[in-house]
């Protein structure tokens, strides 16, 4: 479940569209009603020895399948986590990250996600009242070194102080839609009522001053 | 946090139930998909009509 959701989160953000609620809903039905409508054509034909428990099992594994889905989509369309970087990617940046101002306004201009460069704003404390707890600063940095495989996200920022994972002294590199992506769905929620708060962890905190 | 509370304990009554009167079969299994099931279409309203009202206040 897990798996299949960044799968699909990943894809999504490879190839550019944002499919609606609506779009995800059709996806599951039309997946749900021809495998039960052929299971059931099935067990009333008499064409396998299926019994009618086996059949209403499949049915529950593809519903708690679609469900969840369907939650876990939802809830990181709207999780308050990514509000928060989408608050991130537009407040201003400390006048001193020239590089990293450029960079923003550069991706602003050519219509790409903003996302990652928040997330390294806010990691570097560029980002006035947005900052990454210990665990997102962990989280960031597994990501990061994942995404961009040792480069640098921002030109003029090479310090290998900014790479703990590689020694390398990198070119420049864009940061890739995945990182955000990815991230955005681990730091989606974090509220502690909910049955999913195993997946709740503290990754962005609000500094109130 | 109370509903995995009382949906396990629930789930747990039931399989043991189900096991003491069937044993393991697949009556049995489809018995605990089907409550399953039903807890996470629990939860999933829960979090839509939570998610809703929150939405309002903030």
């Amino acid at each position: 479940m897990f798996w299949a959701f960044s799968i699909v989160r990943i894809l999504v953000a490879e190839i550019g569209c944002v499919p609606e609620e609506k779009g995800i809903f059709r996806l599951h039905l039309f997946s749900a009603v021809p495998l039960a409508l052929v299971a059931f054509a099935l067990v009333m034909s008499g064409a396998i020895e299926t019994q009618w428990p086996v059949v209403l099992g499949a049915l529950s594994v593809h519903g708690i399948y679609s469900v969840s889905f369907l939650e876990l989509w939802s809830l990181s369309q709207g999780g308050y986590s990514l509000s928060i970087v989408e608050r991130a990617a537009e407040a201003p940046v400390c006048a001193t990250a020239k590089a990293c101002v450029a960079q923003r306004n550069r991706r602003r201009e050519t219509g790409q996600p903003l996302g990652g460069i928040a997330l390294f704003a806010a990691n570097r404390g560029w980002v006035p009242g947005i900052v990454l707890t210990p665990a997102g600063r962990l989280c960031y940095f597994f990501f990061r070194a994942i995404a961009l495989g040792g480069k640098s996200a921002i030109p003029g920022l090479t310090s290998i102080a900014d790479r703990p994972w590689t020694n390398r002294q990198s070119v420049t590199s864009m940061p890739p839609k995945v990182t955000a992506c990815l991230f955005g769905f681990w730091v989606f929620d974090r509220r502690p009522w909910s049955a999913h708060v195993v997946m709740s962890h503290r990754f962005i905190a609000e500094e109130h001053s | 946090m109370k509903f995995v509370l009382a949906g396990g304990t629930g789930g747990l009554s039931l399989g043991l139930h189900a096991f003491l009167r069937h044993q393991a079969d697949a009556e049995v299994a489809s018995g605990l998909l089907v409550y399953a099931l039903a807890c996470e279409f629990y939860v999933f309203l829960f979090s839509m009509v939570s998610s809703s009202i929150r939405s309002l206040f903030f």
